[in-house]
């Protein structure tokens, strides 16, 4: 569902990727971790199509990045760490909007059950976005990645600032999603939720991707000791 | 995809308070501003009218007399600004209000709006065109400028490129949305606007009809440039506050320091000589060719006895027309003709600094607007000059008209007290001015009118540059 | 402390460049004022050289003294003062110089110079101007974000943590921008003394004063909107609106209302009945006109006058003349008209800064509307002391020669501006001191 082959990207000064592989199946949920620096938010704005590559390939669904960037867009979506959205507008609103920007047209009840699929209660739906928790914005970003039918969802430090009970409910969220076929790829501090979450665990480390490994061998106290040693 | 953004643009704009207590009131200075200038215009008028008809009535009901001394009473024209000038009062106010024609002199307009008003005329006139061209500008600045620099500063404008919509289709919903409220903001006074002008019964309604949409046209495009220049800011700005400087600085240039610059530069490049100084010369270039009031003039003497050995007698008395009269009408045409000439360089002075603000037009578009705005109501300095030639050809029959009448009808015998009759007074025909032709104004300033073309195609560049330049992150 | 505070607005480059492009238009503007000047000392000049080749050329040919006074004009010039160089007021549209002949000047004295009525229109770019519009941008543009900009930077918080009294840095904020503004302006002037030869006379101190109260004017109007402690945004929006209401709306519908109430319609009613009052005379019996002309002046009564239809130039100029006595009531009727229109705008400027010091300084530098009457009026004189001259002579059927021509050279009128201290100061200083007040007030809560 997601390749990228040999991704370089080079400023003027600086190197921000050094030949990057990933490759992700449909389904499964990738963290990657690294410091702040190390080119996670490039490697996602090229698989965004808002960098160009300096050499290397990106893929999704198949379709190169670099060559369809347009064709590409339907395929996915993306979360930042903050989701702001139109303040004015209700969250049934903003939703209605970004989806008819996708070419969706939806009715009002179809627009209530994604936003319930993510887990906002009704009695958030009519209110103006303003008044929205960090959480509450997230579902709503979520929802419009899923009334697109995007099959990648791009996440951006989603868990930072996010209360417990939130962070439960975006992770039960994340792996039902995962179940039912989309690919997630996070960029993250969070090693604890990294190891809950997700299937494959990568680490960057100045622009190199170092580890690749599956989640599932590591308890989260041994993830942290790799981490902490490899970086 | 644009149609969305237009949409979504516009009712952002509309759904926010103050923008449609700036709606309601930008509207009710506008219909307040209109009224009023109905209402002085339509005072005017009537005087006017009855200043004519006046006149008139004084010039029909002279006793018999000298035609001579009819030449120098003269006539009283007064100048009435086209119906027009109740939207766009353009320089009416500093234009002088009534002419006397008179025998052997050209006098000048005098008595204008601004002459009796005071030092206060200096902060401008309330008319719905300074509302269009100067507030509602600043008005579209403050409500647009943020409306690239917010979808950053909210990260939607990453997402709505994700979600599908492109560069061409942000820039330009947005340019369209904005647009849609400077229509919206603009088009109800045009209605109001030709009722009242029709209802002054002063010119044709077709003519008052195509000159308002022309005008109405005119200011479409006027702000669809407008909102290309904000959306282009907007995207070109790093943030809100230096969005809103950037624009607020680009309307001060065009309302008022660029205008003031082109007229400095205009008086400095091209100095109109003054009256004294023009009439001195005048003067002295007449003298140079014959002195009428001098007996032993040596051009008059020449006419004097040409004429009397054509006529074969001895004695300016003795021929068959009034001598007098004829070298008056002599008199009158050489001077008549020097004037002219003279007048005409003064006038391409006046040209030549007027061009200069025509073509200022080419890089201010307030400019631009302005001066197009004034051609079509009529109270630009072209029309003020068909007035005045329309004067001048008047005074110039008239007098013409009286010295042959003494030709014809007064003997050479300076001891009769001669006089003819009044009823020759009915033939000369009253001043009628003629308000200037829209077709005449539009061949002859074409400068004025590809000005706005040419800040169509730049707003549509600027739109294209807006669009390259666009970034998501 | 105060030095970092100095160093903060000196280091910030927009500033430093605002104050620079301040500085730069008005000495384009003094520029304006010089050529001004120039051009009317040209005036002067070209005037005096025209009446005397036309005198001379006029009395070459030995005719009767009431022909030769026909054509001849005497010119009577308004001189401006230098300070007119600083505020061209209505000079640029109304004319300096104005010739008038003997006959009657009812006809002669609204004619004009020669102007561009598109640069009338555009307006000058004097001082004044520069002064009362393009100063206040200024001054809002470095003041509008003092408080708001801590505020929305955080470092607000912190401030009011360290030290209790916000109002005393605001204060001195405030003070650090005005010192630079007044020194701009009071180097703008310095140039404009030394440049133009600008006497330090009581009426360029007042000039200075009214000047420098309208700048403090607009610091404490920002200080008022700052004290709101509202947004950068609002700051911006609301003082902009305010700068186009005081210096666009409020004039100009002030101007609408005063053309309402004050209509002139009585001028072009003068031109009519002047004209016609001296040629409906031609169609009299020459009697009555002299008559009438001795009611009025009896010295010139003689017993010798002779009553025929033949063309006199006495009964000529009695005709002028009368045509001036009929026409009067109209013409103080017009008169009246406009000193009421300028008393008006001289009321509603008592409320309104921009209007106030544009109107006193127009005053002050003898540009303004009483000038203009008080010139007209002067022009009344000089043409009643020239007719009272000639007359004797017209009557008695002299020679053009028995005058000694010389004695007629241009004569200068300069008018005595008696603007009021109070009357230049109290509206402001009420204003500015309403205004510190309550910002006082609303700064005070603020901590």
């Amino acid at each position: 569902m997601l390749k990228a082959t040999n991704l370089h990207k080079k400023y003027d000064n600086n190197t921000a990727l050094y030949g990057l592989n990933i490759e992700l199946k449909k389904g499964e949920v990738y963290a990657l971790l690294g410091q702040n620096g190390a080119g996670k938010s490039t490697t996602i704005n090229i698989f965004l199509g808002f960098i160009k590559p300096t050499s290397g390939e990106a893929f999704i669904n198949g379709i190169s990045v670099i060559e369809n960037p347009q064709l590409i867009k339907k395929d996915i979506a993306y979360i930042p760490e903050t989701v702001m959205l139109y303040p004015e507008l209700t969250g049934i609103e903003n939703l209605d909007f970004f989806s008819k920007i996708a070419g969706f047209s939806y009715t009002h009840k179809e627009l209530i059950d994604f936003l319930i699929l993510t887990g906002l209660q009704e009695s958030a739906h009519h209110r103006k976005l303003k008044e929205y928790s960090k959480g509450m914005r997230q579902k709503v970003g979520i929802a419009i990645a899923v009334a697109k039918n995007a099959k990648v969802l791009f996440l951006d430090e989603p868990t930072s600032g996010l209360d417990p009970i939130a962070t439960n409910e975006f992770n039960e969220l994340i792996c039902k999603l995962g179940r039912e076929g989309k690919t997630i790829f996070m960029a993250t501090h969070d090693i604890f939720n990294a190891t809950k979450v997700s299937t494959k665990i990568g680490i960057m480390k100045q622009g190199k991707l170092i580890q690749q490994l599956d989640s599932k061998d590591f308890t989260p106290d041994e993830l942290q000791e790799l981490y902490i040693k490899t970086i | 995809m644009t149609k969305l953004i237009t949409r979504k643009t516009f009712r952002d704009i509309i759904s926010k308070k103050q923008n449609l207590f700036i709606l309601l009131g930008v509207w009710l200075i506008c219909i307040l501003s209109c009224f009023i200038n109905y209402i002085q215009f339509t005072t005017h008028a009537a005087s006017v009218e009855s200043h004519r008809t006046e006149v008139r009535e004084k010039w029909e009901n002279r006793p018999d007399k000298h035609p001579h001394r009819m030449a120098h009473y003269g006539y009283l024209v007064f100048r009435l600004a086209h119906p027009m000038s109740i939207l766009d009062k353009g320089l009416d106010d500093y234009l002088g209000n009534v002419i006397f024609l008179e025998a052997h002199k050209q006098n000048t307009a005098n008595i204008s709006e601004a002459n009796s008003s005071g030092v206060i005329v200096r902060f401008g006139v309330f008319t719905p065109a300074f509302i269009l061209q100067v507030l509602l500008p600043l008005i579209i600045f403050f409500v647009g400028f943020n409306l690239i620099t917010k979808e950053k500063e909210n990260n939607t404008l990453k997402l709505l490129s994700i979600q599908g919509a492109s560069k061409k289709a942000i820039i330009f919903g947005k340019v369209k949305g904005l647009w849609h409220y400077a229509l919206l903001l603009s088009l109800p006074v045009f209605p109001i606007l030709i009722g009242l002008i029709s209802y002054s019964y002063l010119s044709t309604f077709s003519d008052i009809l195509f000159r308002s949409l022309l005008i109405l046209f005119s200011y479409a495009l006027f702000y669809f440039l407008l909102s290309s220049i904000v959306v282009g800011i907007s995207t070109l700005s790093k943030n809100s506050s230096s969005a809103l400087i950037n624009l607020i600085t680009i309307w001060l240039l065009m309302s008022i320091i660029l205008p003031k610059a082109v007229q400095y530069t205009a008086q400095i490049s091209y100095p109109i000589e003054s009256r004294i100084a023009f009439e001195t010369k005048l003067e002295k270039e007449i003298l140079k060719v014959g002195d009428s009031h001098n007996p032993n003039d040596p051009y008059f003497s020449h006419i004097k006895d040409s004429l009397l050995n054509h006529y074969n007698v001895d004695n300016v008395n003795k021929l068959p027309f009034n001598y007098g009269g004829f070298i008056m009408k002599q008199g009158e045409k050489i001077s008549t003709d020097i004037y002219n000439k003279k007048i005409k360089k003064l006038e391409d002075t006046f040209e030549k600094q007027y061009s200069i603000t025509q073509y200022s037009g080419y890089f201010n578009p307030m400019t631009a607007i302005k001066s197009f705005s004034i051609m079509v109501c009529a109270t630009d300095y072209y029309s003020y000059k068909i007035f005045q030639n329309q004067a001048e050809e008047y005074r110039y029959k008239l007098a013409q008209y009286m010295n042959d009448l003494q030709i014809e009808h007064i003997s050479n015998d300076k001891s009769k007290n001669e006089i003819i009759s009044q009823e020759n007074w009915k033939n000369l025909p009253d001043f009628k001015y003629q308000y200037t032709g829209l077709l005449t104004s539009l061949q002859t300033q074409l400068t004025t009118c590809s000005a706005l073309v040419f800040w169509f195609a730049i707003s549509l560049l600027i739109i294209l540059l807006s669009i390259k330049k666009l970034k998501f992150n | 402390m105060n030095k970092y505070l100095y160093k903060q607005f000196f280091q910030n480059k927009v500033y430093v460049f605002s104050l620079i492009l301040l500085f730069l238009l008005g000495i384009v503007s003094i520029h304006t004022g010089v050529t001004f000047l120039e051009k009317n000392n040209q005036l002067m000049q070209d005037a005096t050289e025209y009446q005397e080749q036309s005198i001379q050329k006029n009395t070459a040919h030995e005719t009767h003294i009431g022909s030769t006074l026909y054509y001849i004009k005497f010119h009577l010039f308004n001189e401006p003062n230098k300070l007119t160089a600083l505020n061209i007021g209505m000079r640029d549209f109304t004319p300096s110089l104005k010739g008038v002949t003997i006959r009657n000047l009812e006809e002669q004295k609204y004619n004009t110079d020669f102007y561009n009525p598109t640069s009338a229109l555009a307006g000058n770019f004097d001082f004044s101007f520069v002064l009362i519009f393009l100063f206040p941008l200024i001054i809002i543009a470095i003041n509008f974000n003092i408080l708001s900009q801590e505020k929305e930077s955080g470092t607000l918080k912190l401030l009011s943590l360290q030290s209790g009294n916000i109002k005393r840095i605001i204060d001195t904020k405030l003070l650090i921008r005005f010192l630079a503004i007044i020194s701009i302006y009071f180097l703008l002037l310095l140039t404009a003394k030394l440049w133009i030869g600008i006497a330090l006379d009581s009426t360029f101190s007042l000039f200075i004063l009214l000047g420098f109260l309208y700048i403090l004017f607009w610091f404490v109007l920002c200080r008022f909107i700052i004290a709101s402690n509202k947004n950068t945004s609002y700051n911006a929006l609301s003082l902009i609106i305010i700068w186009i209401g005081i210096n666009f709306i409020v004039p100009m519908i002030s101007f609408v209302l005063i053309q309402k109430m004050y209509p002139i319609e009585e001028a072009l009613q003068t031109v009519i009945e002047q004209r016609d009052g001296y040629h409906n005379k031609w169609d009299e019996p020459q009697k009555n006109t002299i008559d009438k002309f001795h009611n009025i002046y009896p010295q010139f009564k003689t017993n010798d006058t002779i009553f025929n239809n033949d063309f006199n130039w006495k009964w000529y100029y009695a005709m002028q003349h009368l045509a001036d006595v009929e026409s009067m009531k109209s013409s103080i009727a017009y008169q009246s008209k406009i000193k009421a229109r300028n008393n008006a705008a001289k009321l509603i400027g008592y409320f309104l800064p921009s209007m106030h010091t544009l109107i006193l300084s127009s005053e002050l530098a003898l540009s303004d509307q009483n000038n203009i009457l008080a010139y007209e009026n002067k022009l009344k004189d000089f043409h009643k002391e020239k007719r009272l001259h000639f007359y004797p002579l017209i009557f008695s059927n002299q020679d053009s020669t028995v005058e000694n021509w010389n004695n007629h050279k241009l004569e200068k009128f300069k008018a005595q501006s008696n603007v009021s201290i109070l009357e230049l100061l109290l509206p402001l200083f009420l204003i500015i001191t309403i205004l510190l007040i309550i910002s006082h007030k609303k700064l005070r809560k603020l901590c």
